[in-house]
């Protein structure tokens, strides 16, 4: 069963629609990446499905609950639904275990018990009397997440929870999350403008563009076979190749005569296409199409090289083992095949 | 001090309110009630007893000198709290709501402890303001301390206990201040470091709005409309007296040379304390910064006569000259002006003039481009207490040189002589003058907080 099931969700202030009948999706104890550029509403279907706005029309249910529908509003208190905000939003003024603790009953017998259990969840035990201001950032997101979790939620929402952290605390404190949740067995939504963050963390990725959520799948899915450039940018890099037919499965290109592994729906297929070459599918090959070296970013464990194709056409490439300088002339082929989508507008012919 | 607690209590739930729907809500026009909020600020209280006594000549007592009072004193809590609403992180609220709080229990948990230190101070400072407050009690004939004070030092035999009068009147405002920067140190422990936060968007009045506009608006009226109306219908009535222009004009300059001088003076001495303490910590500092704050302490009545004994007994030869009131004023509104040198001189980055002295520039030149950044800042506590001392009573009453009258004075010669009429074109001049840096006053702070 579906932990969450949103249909037709329409949402917006005044005469600027922000949600435009959204559909999603997040199967029981799954995370759930929403991506997205910051205004396409992924915020706004967070505070939507925790019931913290009214949707203008669409329902929402919960655990197959209907907790928004025409003429419906369950109430946010009463949806069982975790927040973890941008900035965590811990209650300055409550220690860590009075802000795990804030959702659990006052008197109950189990309120101790619950918080011990999460702070060791988090890896804070012994912490539970420190104030908010006293921890790390990493931290503090846990506790957020604690805090969350502590009245065992249908769902939780996280809204960018690691964007004030520095690159490196990032990258521990999203194994932690994703490893919290799973011993929790609680569904989460995640929703981030970070490409790295949804791919490394989720169980699924939707993405969303103008108020809708675009395509709905698993991460190397999604990655591999977008259903447009727009959905292919928010994944990563890549370039965009016209070319035309050459037989089955096979395109011819600037750089050769190419596989073609995937189409996606809506793509055509006869006369002119478009491939989609990720950057790290182009290797040297002595064989290959020679390409001028314009620019060279050196990461340590690869090289991000910028080629320029004899006709002109810029294209993205992550070599490693090869250390070409600008102005060099590098020989390249594409490795695994492309996948087709439809042409992006404004592409040249 | 019923009056007081009275006061305090009053301004720090109305104010709280005010500040939320205007800050908070879908109130229409809020933007603009946000500014006409803060022109109760600029009718002296006693201006304002005096329209009411005016028009209704039977408001004697505890509950009209509470209710002008209240509506005098509540911007020091809107304002303030305005500002830490629109600081606020409004996500607590949210996540409140989704840990199962109610709207209301969501607020109390999730918001009110945000705004606790900046409303609670404000209440203070409106505590404050009404038990050093000596024109409205005494025009509505309400005995507080203060006016106690002052009829004992009339009375040449009561000096004594006129000084014994005081001292408890300054127990009892110390104490006050000792709890303002009590809640205004506790202010720091809120703050969590964290980015830029959302901001929450306004909650919707629906069938609340009327009665929201009406709350907001009333202060505004009870302290400065009816005020200036019964002003305005006293003034086209004409009166007995016939006004006299040139008096009215003597009294308008010396308003204007002794709040100006006042203000420079408090400027001077601040500028001091105000870099040293923004720039330079330590022990000697922060009790410089205390002792300058005595003024908040310090009811302008009782700085007026420790000022009458020390001139009589020290510097007889400067008993009741232009420079003792000067240094009155001086010593009652530092602590304004401190407020304002140091958070604007703080506001800018030392980094700033350590820039400057690496570009060539010399020590004194490099903060001089600190000085220029603080300007603004420095200039509003400039204009703050030159409105102060503009509406300053009782110290006026009792240090000035005999024969020079302010606009304050002179309205408080008339009323208290019965004289109502004689004194409405100089109640409306002092208004007048002191709206002028009120509103150049609020539009700077208001657009420096959007």
């Amino acid at each position: 069963m579906s932990s969450i099931e949103v249909s037709g969700l329409r949402f917006g202030y005044g005469s600027t629609a922000v949600l435009d009948g959204l559909d999603f999706h997040a199967e029981a104890g799954d995370l759930v990446a929403v991506i997205g550029a910051s205004g396409c509403g992924k915020t706004t279907l967070l505070r939507l499905v925790a019931g913290l706005e009214r949707p203008d029309a669409g329902i929402v249910t919960l655990d197959g609950v209907v907790v928004d529908a025409p003429g419906v509003h369950v109430q946010p208190h009463l949806r069982r639904v975790g927040l973890v905000p941008q900035e965590g939003a811990l209650f300055p003024h409550l220690d860590v275990a009075a802000n795990i603790g804030f959702g659990l009953p006052r008197r109950g017998p189990e309120r101790r018990a619950r918080i011990e259990e999460l702070l060791e969840l988090a890896g804070l035990q012994g912490l539970g009397g420190r104030m908010p201001r006293e921890l790390s950032g990493g931290q503090q997101q846990r506790v957020a997440l604690a805090r969350s979790l502590a009245p065992r939620p249908r769902v939780v929402l996280l809204d960018e929870p690691f964007g004030p952290l520095d690159a490196q605390t990032r990258v521990a404190v999203r194994t932690e999350v994703s490893e919290m949740l799973r011993q929790e067995k609680t569904t989460g939504v995640l929703v981030t403008h970070d490409r790295a963050e949804a791919l490394t963390m989720a169980d699924q990725v939707a993405v969303m563009v103008d108020g809708r959520v675009l395509q709905h799948g698993r991460p190397f899915d999604v990655y591999d076979a977008p259903v447009d450039h727009r959905a292919a940018r928010l994944l990563g890099p890549g370039t965009f190749l016209p070319g035309e037919p050459s037989g089955p499965h096979r395109v011819r290109t600037a750089l050769g005569d190419l596989e073609v592994r995937s189409v996606a729906p809506g793509a055509t297929t006869a006369g002119e296409v478009t491939a989609l070459v990720r950057p790290e599918q182009v290797v040297p090959d002595p064989d290959g199409v020679a390409a001028l070296v314009r620019t060279v970013d050196f990461t340590g464990a690869g090289v991000s090289v910028g080629l320029e194709l004899p006709d002109g056409r810029q294209l993205r490439a992550w070599v490693t083992r090869v250390r070409p300088h600008a102005g060099e002339t590098l020989t390249v082929t594409v490795r695994g095949g492309v996948h087709l989508v439809p042409a992006p507008p404004g592409a040249r012919p | 001090m019923v009056l007081v607690l009275a006061v305090a209590l009053t301004c720090l739930v109305a104010g709280t309110t005010i500040a939320w729907l205007l800050a908070a809500s879908d109130l229409p026009g809020r933007r603009w009630l946000l500014v006409a909020s803060a022109i109760p600020l600029a009718v002296p209280s006693y201006v304002g007893a005096f329209g009411w006594l005016d028009t209704f000549p039977g408001l004697r007592g505890f509950w009209p000198t509470w209710g002008i009072l209240s509506a005098a004193c509540v911007p020091y809590v809107v304002l303030p709290t305005v500002a830490a609403l629109r600081a606020a992180d409004h996500s607590l609220v949210d996540v409140a709501r989704s840990l199962g709080r109610t709207r209301w229990g969501a607020f109390r948990s999730g918001l009110l402890p945000q705004l606790a230190p900046a409303a609670l101070a404000g209440a203070l400072l409106a505590g404050l303001y009404a038990l050093s407050d000596f024109g409205t009690p005494g025009l509505m004939r309400h005995e507080v301390l203060t006016f106690a004070v002052y009829r004992q030092y009339g009375s040449m035999v009561g000096r004594e206990r006129a000084a014994l009068l005081a001292l408890v009147l300054v127990m009892l405002a110390l104490a006050l201040v000792g709890l303002e920067r009590l809640v205004r140190g506790d202010a720091a422990r809120w703050s969590v470091s964290r980015g830029a936060t959302r901001p929450a968007p306004p909650a919707r009045l629906g069938a609340w709005t009327v009665p929201a506009l009406g709350l907001a608006l009333l202060p505004v009226l009870v302290a400065a409309v009816v005020p200036c109306l019964a002003l305005l219908r006293r003034l086209s009535l004409g009166t007995r007296r016939p006004l006299d222009l040139a008096e009215l004009g003597t009294a308008v300059g010396s308003t204007l040379l002794v709040s100006t001088l006042g203000g420079l003076l408090a400027l001077a001495l601040a500028g001091a304390v105000g870099v040293l303490s923004a720039r330079h910590r330590g022990r000697l500092v922060s009790a410089l910064e205390t002792a300058s704050f005595a003024g908040h302490a310090l009811p302008g009545i009782v700085v007026g006569l420790s000022l009458v004994y020390l001139t009589l007994r020290v510097f007889p030869a400067l008993y009741q000259t232009l420079a003792v009131l000067v240094l009155a004023y001086a010593v009652l509104f530092l602590p304004k002006a401190v407020g304002a040198v140091r958070s604007s001189v703080g506001a800018v980055p030392p980094s700033v003039a350590e820039v400057a002295t690496s570009l060539g520039r010399g020590r004194v030149r490099a903060q001089l481009v600190t000085a220029r950044l603080a300007a603004p800042g420095i200039s509003a506590g400039f204009l703050l207490v030159v409105i102060t001392a503009m509406k300053e009573l009782p110290a006026t009453l009792m240090l000035r040189p005999s024969g020079f009258d302010t606009l304050a004075t002179e309205i408080w010669g008339r009323t208290s002589t019965s004289a109502q009429g004689a004194a409405a074109p100089y109640a409306l001049a002092l208004v007048l003058l002191a709206s002028v840096p009120a509103v150049v006053l609020s539009r700077s702070t208001t657009w420096e907080r959007r």
